[in-house]
């Protein structure tokens, strides 16, 4: 297998650039009227947001040139997805390019190595299921459910629990919130009110993830080509 | 039983004791104001401890104290007594856990504006001025004279424990050794002839600062971001973020291999951590000081009122010398769990110290020179009313101090000590 080096650079500026600059203008308060101002307390989830961002939203776009075609002669042997764990790997190397921000933001935010730990594993966890969703079942055919799925997870249901919370009545749909990433991250602190969240949310997504590549075979047969990007 | 009884008389005699514990001022004290405790202790057998004063607020006042085999030791030790009811304890503790315990006798008496005066009993008129009933302030404020051992006078001021006292009659044997700079900076008078000296030195009021003073509580910080770490932080990010894409770049410019552009993007990644675990100031907490700096005919000295702030916890603050603290009101000097504790060399630890809370630490520390003062925009020469001028008692004409005198505080965490304001006030005599 063989990275396809300009595609890994852009990755690389692409994630650095995003995480610091969402830091500076976050921190620096750069934005007109206070807006995305945030205190000491927030930076590390700021950090954990931008992150997760990324992996759901733009990591997807990059991974299907980010392996050289030499690799497809490999898929043809031994099943399409195999690249997969190489993929995977990437998502490790732009952890720890990220490490330098995290442990800064963990100071200024004063969370525990728990919360910390929790945090990061959330982002590889969803990181790792997007990697496998993605590689096994082909970008071009699953975009458009998976962004579907995104906004309903990400967005729809912390919506929906919100308008019950402020309609009122005998249902609360608050509970669908529990089911969005980016909600889950912003119980990393302290006091936060369902804590074990972000822990429970990487467990499942890091199980989808694992029963993924291992369904790999199942799903598509060896030699054909049909939604390979 | 009678061998018991026997054993446990001769245990007794083997433990070190408090022998007396009396105050420098008889039984006067202001409300807030520390009181100048005098302990004696004595032991048959070597021994080290604490020894603790407490009133009746949450704030107590340790010194660690040795005693040789059959020796005896005076220790000045203050504490702050509040209400008319307030019970002074001392307590000796050894490394076992309490030794001794002892209540300071009578009750107080809280002097208003009286000034209180202590007496040198060799001087030629100590007995008279005990008996005679001077006032100054034009006949409206009365003078208490109590008799004092000047032996104790040095120590008890340069720890602030004579907050108290507005004057001291010193005879000609003890005058040359008596320094007392800071208490006499703040207004306290060291005279030899009371008589023609008195109603002059009198006439004002010595700087105290009361334990409880609603005059505390503006002084707050309400921001969220320490400046020196928002910096720091903005620093390091603008830094790795640069560094991190020329190495990256310049890989892919000489044509690296695929894995090399990987090493070069971890590599990048953990010199920034080492660089953050060598460079990066920790420690979430910092100090805020506004500062009034008294220009007299002694030293000058500087008055720091000083604000713990941060997400962090303080931990122990260490301050150059015995510091006050100060709450708003009566019922948070109360609930408060405060340990002050007195070290060689005459700096104070406070322990118990909670961010965010309303104890406001208020530092006096001697100035050696100061610069000129500035006045900030018009004219200069003018000076400017301020009011009030916490902690000094009502308003005063002062001008914007040209540099400011840092206060002297050490503790784990603090990343920054910032004087926010300071101003500098000419005292006449």
């Amino acid at each position: 297998m063989q990275l396809n080096v300009p595609r890994a650079l852009a990755l690389y500026l692409a994630w650095t650039g995003l995480t610091c600059g969402a830091l500076l203008v976050a921190i620096g308060g750069m934005l007109p009227f206070g807006l995305a101002s945030i205190g000491p307390d927030g930076v590390f989830l700021c950090l954990v947001e931008v992150e997760l961002f990324f992996v759901t939203v733009l990591w997807p776009f990059f991974m299907p040139h980010l392996i050289r075609s030499k690799v497809e002669a490999v898929a043809k042997t031994v099943g399409p997805g195999a690249e997969s764990h190489f993929l995977i790997l990437q998502v490790g190397v732009l952890l720890v390019v990220a490490l330098p921000l995290a442990l800064v933001t963990q100071d200024l935010s004063q969370i525990t190595v728990g919360q910390f730990f929790r945090g990061h594993l959330l982002v590889g966890a969803i990181a790792c299921f997007v990697t496998a969703l993605v590689g096994q079942l082909g970008w071009t055919r699953t975009r458009p459910w998976y962004f579907l799925a995104f906004f309903t997870f990400s967005a729809l249901f912390p919506f929906l629990g919100f308008l019950s919370g402020e309609i009122g009545g005998g249902s609360r749909l608050d509970f669908l919130a529990i089911l969005s990433p980016f909600w889950a991250a912003a119980q990393l602190q302290p006091g936060a009110s369902i804590s074990w969240a972000p822990g429970a949310q990487a467990a499942i997504f890091g199980l989808l993830a694992v029963a993924l590549l291992a369904s790999g075979p199942f799903l598509r047969p060896v030699d054909s080509t049909a939604g390979r990007d | 039983m009678f061998p018991v009884l026997i054993l446990s008389l001769l245990a007794l005699q083997d433990r070190p004791e408090i022998q007396g514990v009396e105050s420098l001022t008889g039984r006067l004290a202001r409300s807030g104001c520390w009181l100048p405790l005098k302990v004696r202790l004595a032991s048959p057998l070597p021994f080290e401890g604490d020894l603790t004063a407490t009133g009746d607020t949450g704030i107590r006042v340790t010194r660690s104290v040795r005693l040789p085999a059959g020796g005896t030791l005076s220790v000045i030790l203050p504490v702050i007594a509040v209400g008319p009811g307030a019970k002074i304890e001392v307590v000796l503790r050894g490394p076992s856990g309490e030794v001794d315990r002892r209540p300071l006798a009578g009750p107080l008496e809280f002097l208003g504006e009286t000034r209180l005066v202590l007496v040198d009993p060799a001087h030629t008129e100590a007995a008279a001025l005990q008996r005679e009933k001077m006032t100054v302030g034009k006949g409206t404020i009365p003078v208490r004279f109590v008799p004092s051992d000047p032996v104790d006078w040095n120590e008890a001021a340069d720890m602030g424990a004579l907050e108290i006292v507005d004057a001291v009659v010193a005879s000609d044997r003890w005058t040359p050794d008596l320094t007392m700079n800071i208490w006499r900076g703040l207004g306290g008078a060291l005279v030899t002839q009371p008589r023609r000296e008195l109603p002059d030195r009198l006439g004002g009021k010595s700087g105290r600062f009361p334990a409880v003073d609603p005059a505390s509580s503006p002084f707050r910080v309400n921001e969220r971001w320490i400046p020196a770490k928002r910096e720091s932080a903005m620093l390091f990010i603008v830094v790795y973020a640069f560094a991190f894409f020329v190495a990256v770049y310049v890989t892919w410019a000489r044509k690296g291999s695929p894995w090399l552009l990987t090493v070069a993007a971890v590599a990048a990644a953990i010199l920034f951590v080492a660089a953050y675990g060598a460079l990066v100031p920790k420690g979430n907490v910092a100090i805020r000081v506004w500062q009034v700096q008294l220009v007299g005919p002694e030293s000058p000295v500087a008055i720091s009122v000083c604000v713990p702030w941060g997400p962090g916890e303080p931990g122990d603050l260490e301050f150059g010398r015995l510091v006050k603290p100060v709450h708003p009101t009566i019922a948070e000097a109360t609930m408060r769990d405060l340990e002050l504790r007195v070290e060689e060399g005459g700096r104070c630890k406070a322990r118990g110290v909670a961010s965010g809370s309303t104890t406001r630490f208020v530092v006096v520390e001697r100035a050696a020179i100061l610069p000129p003062a500035e006045r900030e925009g018009a004219n200069s020469g003018e000076l400017e009313y301020f009011r009030p001028v916490f902690p000094l008692k009502g308003g005063a004409y002062g001008q914007a101090a040209g540099a400011t005198v840092p206060p002297a505080v050490r503790g784990k965490g603090i990343v920054e000590v910032s004087v926010i304001r300071a101003i500098r006030i000419e005292v006449t005599p």
